[in-house]
């Protein structure tokens, strides 16, 4: 066996050395480097191709000729060359390796090896940092990867912007903790969001963990949990380039405009964005209200004018000057109105309402969530729906209302439903407008035939904020069922109890008809006061 | 010539339609406020601002009334019925006047009550004014929390919210307004037409039946 190997030794020195008998002589490999002085002789000896001459890839140059020739473009030139590579290296070999595999159709070896000056890979592993090794192939613009369903991403990585962005300082390994330059396993992918996905949040979460945490719990994480479009980190943060710019359009406007245009139309016409467009820097942009990873509903929020309190903090004082309660000027009544209304209920352009409300525990003051609901009246999640709506009309009415106040209340938790004034159309809740254009008119709000009134919804949600929304009957509002669990929510005027107005009613009846009856009586009974008075004198 | 008493002094009558005025403009604007779906006579705001302001008069009124017949104690002898041992007095006596305006009034009998400056009013009005100062803290109250629920939160809170807070405060409108409908009514039930209100108004004095 050994002897058999020796033999096949032999015969393959014997092949290269008679194969370059014709052409350049090892000797004459000086001849070459006579011209060929990009590397030193001493250079290409030491490099793992040293051993060879220069014919045994340059094939079939003979030295009066080749001075003569013209020469190939160099583009030609190397791939012709590259052929030269696969006669020693096996194509079926390479193709085995991952990192060769994804790259043999899109590069040439001399785009990452140098030919000439390739030092053996264990040398090489060894003698430079991680970044420039993954770099020899990852800095190569053509680099691609493409998915199974066709899709195709560059793999380059600009090093300059690399080094120049906030993960500049970390080694590629950080993130992409399954490579090394030792390991660069084959890893085949359905498409670019499963690509994305294995990386995004979970790489991100090792220094981010708490934007990743909040992240998860926010609108966009919650629906990557449900197999929803919604974007992950690098989506919106471009791993290798990301920067920390508080007013880069790209990034807290532009990114979210590829998946809400209708919200950005909406929106460039809004005061917000003509004052980001007249250079304001302080007039924000999508995520200056949408904090980015805490993007919640904002719709059906008690908490809605919070983002807007951020920037207009002296709002109760603006609202003073005109909005208050006669005769005093009070920032409470402000206050109140503030801590009830959304403000683009009245500086959007929609300029109209409807009424959410938000069941609480009255003792605890706490939201009585799905879970609650689950634990303590035992209904499945799928189930809430009919439980709540049991004569299933698509509408929660007073009486429905009235039993799950009941049935809460047998289990020590007292229901009140919070009400809060929203916009109808969140979309065109974007668009506010200057301040002249805002509502002020109290009857729009202060009536019972108001539209503002016209649809009321309740809204349960989740531990993680995500609602339940049903529509609540218009009667939910105005009847003596409502007295209990809507005992902490009144618009004067508007939600007025039916029971009162009959009371009122009768009331007013039975106030004339005392006097009047007793006015009849008076005009028949005339005659007896008469003969009386006559009997007196 | 019939003899005069001096029951209704200048303070007492200026109180008085101070207090009619108020509730004149409190009735027509709260009502005005809360169906303005139904009829709409003057704007919402402008029936807010009327309101609010005959409802700061109506508490500042109420306010020496208040002062005025506790210190001078007053309010013991005209607007309590009746003390504790002698509650079967006055019923009989409020049962007795009640017969004189169901049934005595309308064959001419008297009035069987005598009205006199230590007890003006008769078992009817006692029992009625008892309840209308009563009741008039309680209606004052619930408007300030109307008319500022941030301000006065912890009040409707202990008052089970503010639709509790509105329905007290609209109940207690419906028993004035009826009642000033039947007072306004008694108050032509004097000797003549005019003479209980030209002594309430003008002169101070009632003519003794």
């Amino acid at each position: 066996m050994l002897v058999k190997k020796r033999i096949c030794l032999l015969l393959l020195i014997f092949a290269i050395f008679g194969f370059s008998s014709e052409c350049l002589s090892k000797e004459e490999k000086k001849t070459c480097f006579q011209c060929h002085t990009a590397f030193s002789q001493a250079d290409y000896n030491s490099s793992v191709h040293g051993q060879f001459t220069c014919t045994v890839c340059h094939k079939g140059l003979k030295l009066e000729e080749h001075i003569k020739e013209r020469r190939p473009k160099k583009d030609e030139w190397r791939k012709t060359l590259n052929g030269e590579c696969l006669v020693c290296h096996d194509l079926k070999i390479l193709s085995e390796k991952p990192n060769h595999r994804s790259v043999l159709n899109q590069l040439l070896c001399s785009e990452c090896h140098d030919p000439h000056l390739s030092k053996p890979l264990r040398t090489v592993r060894k003698s430079i940092e991680e970044r420039d090794y993954c770099l020899k192939c990852h800095g190569k613009k053509g680099l691609k990867m493409r998915f199974k369903n066709g899709e195709l991403i560059s793999l380059y990585v600009d090093e300059k912007e690399f080094l120049k962005s906030a993960h500049g300082k970390k080694p590629c390994t950080f993130c992409h903790e399954e490579f090394s330059k030792g390991r660069h396993p084959r890893k085949l992918y359905e498409s670019k969001r499963d690509f994305v996905k294995e990386l995004s949040p979970k790489a991100c979460a090792r220094c981010h963990a708490d934007e990743c945490r909040r992240y998860e719990r926010c609108v966009h994480g919650a629906s990557v949990k449900k197999k929803g479009i919604a974007p992950l980190c690098s989506d919106c943060h471009r791993p290798h380039y990301v920067r920390i710019e508080k007013h880069d359009m790209e990034l807290h406007l532009l990114k979210c405009v590829e998946c809400h245009k209708d919200v950005y139309d909406a929106y460039k016409e809004s005061v917000h964005f003509k004052a980001f467009e007249r250079g304001n820097k302080n007039a924000p942009l999508c995520t200056g209200c949408h904090k980015p990873h805490d993007v919640l509903i904002t719709s059906f929020n008690l908490k809605n004018n919070e983002v807007c309190f951020e920037c207009h903090k002296k709002v109760e004082k603006a609202h003073v000057k005109w909005f208050y309660n006669p005769p005093f000027r009070s920032s409470s009544f402000v206050k109140f109105h503030l801590e009830s209304i959304t403000c683009n209920v009245c500086h959007g352009t929609e300029k109209k309402g409807a009424v959410y409300l938000h069941p609480y525990d009255k003792r605890t003051r706490t939201p009585i969530t799905l879970e609650k609901i689950e634990e303590t009246l035992g209904v499945k999640r799928e189930n809430i729906g009919i439980y709540l709506d049991a004569d299933r009309d698509g509408y929660l009415s007073a009486n429905e209302t009235w039993r799950l106040f009941g049935s809460l209340i047998d289990r020590k938790i007292t229901l009140t439903l919070l009400g809060w004034m929203d916009v109808r159309d969140p979309v065109l809740s974007h668009l506010t407008e200057p301040k002249e254009k805002a509502l002020r008119n109290c009857e729009v709000c202060h009536r019972a035939d108001s539209p503002f009134f016209k649809d009321a919804f309740v809204v349960i949600r989740d531990n993680y904020g995500w609602p339940m929304v049903f529509r609540a009957h218009k009667d939910l509002l105005s009847t003596k069922s409502a007295l209990s669990p809507l005992s902490e929510f009144y618009v004067f005027g508007s939600t007025r109890l039916k029971i009162v107005d009959l009371l009122l009613v009768i009331a007013i009846i039975g106030a004339i008809l005392v006097p009047s009856s007793h006015i009849l009586l008076r005009i028949v009974t005339r005659k007896w006061r008469r003969e009386g008075a006559r009997h007196e004198r | 010539m019939k003899d005069k008493v001096y029951l209704h002094p200048l303070p007492v009558r200026i109180w008085h339609w101070v207090n009619a005025i108020c509730f004149f403009f409190l009735l027509l604007t709260g009502l005005q406020m809360r169906y303005g779906d139904v009829v709409t006579i003057i704007p919402f705001r402008t029936a807010v601002t009327i309101h609010n302001i005959f409802g700061f008069l109506l508490a500042a009124n109420f306010l020496l009334w208040a002062i005025y017949y506790h210190v001078t104690g007053k309010v013991f002898s005209l607007y309590i019925p009746a003390k504790p041992g002698q509650i079967g007095i006055f019923l009989k006596s409020l049962i007795r006047q009640s017969i004189y305006y169901g049934y005595g009034l309308l064959i001419g009998e008297r009035n069987p009550h005598e009205p006199k400056p230590e007890n003006k009013f008769n078992p009817l009005q006692k029992i009625s004014y008892h309840f209308v100062m009563l009741f008039m803290p309680i209606q004052i109250l619930t408007g300030f929390m109307l008319w500022n629920p941030s301000y006065f939160s912890r009040w409707i809170d202990l008052l089970g919210g503010i639709l509790t807070v509105d329905t007290i405060h609209v109940f207690l409108t419906i028993f004035y307004l009826a009642f000033i409908v039947v007072h306004l009514y008694f108050a032509t039930l004097g000797p003549t037409f005019f003479s209980h209100i030209k002594a309430m108004f003008i002169t101070g004095y009632e003519e003794e039946h």
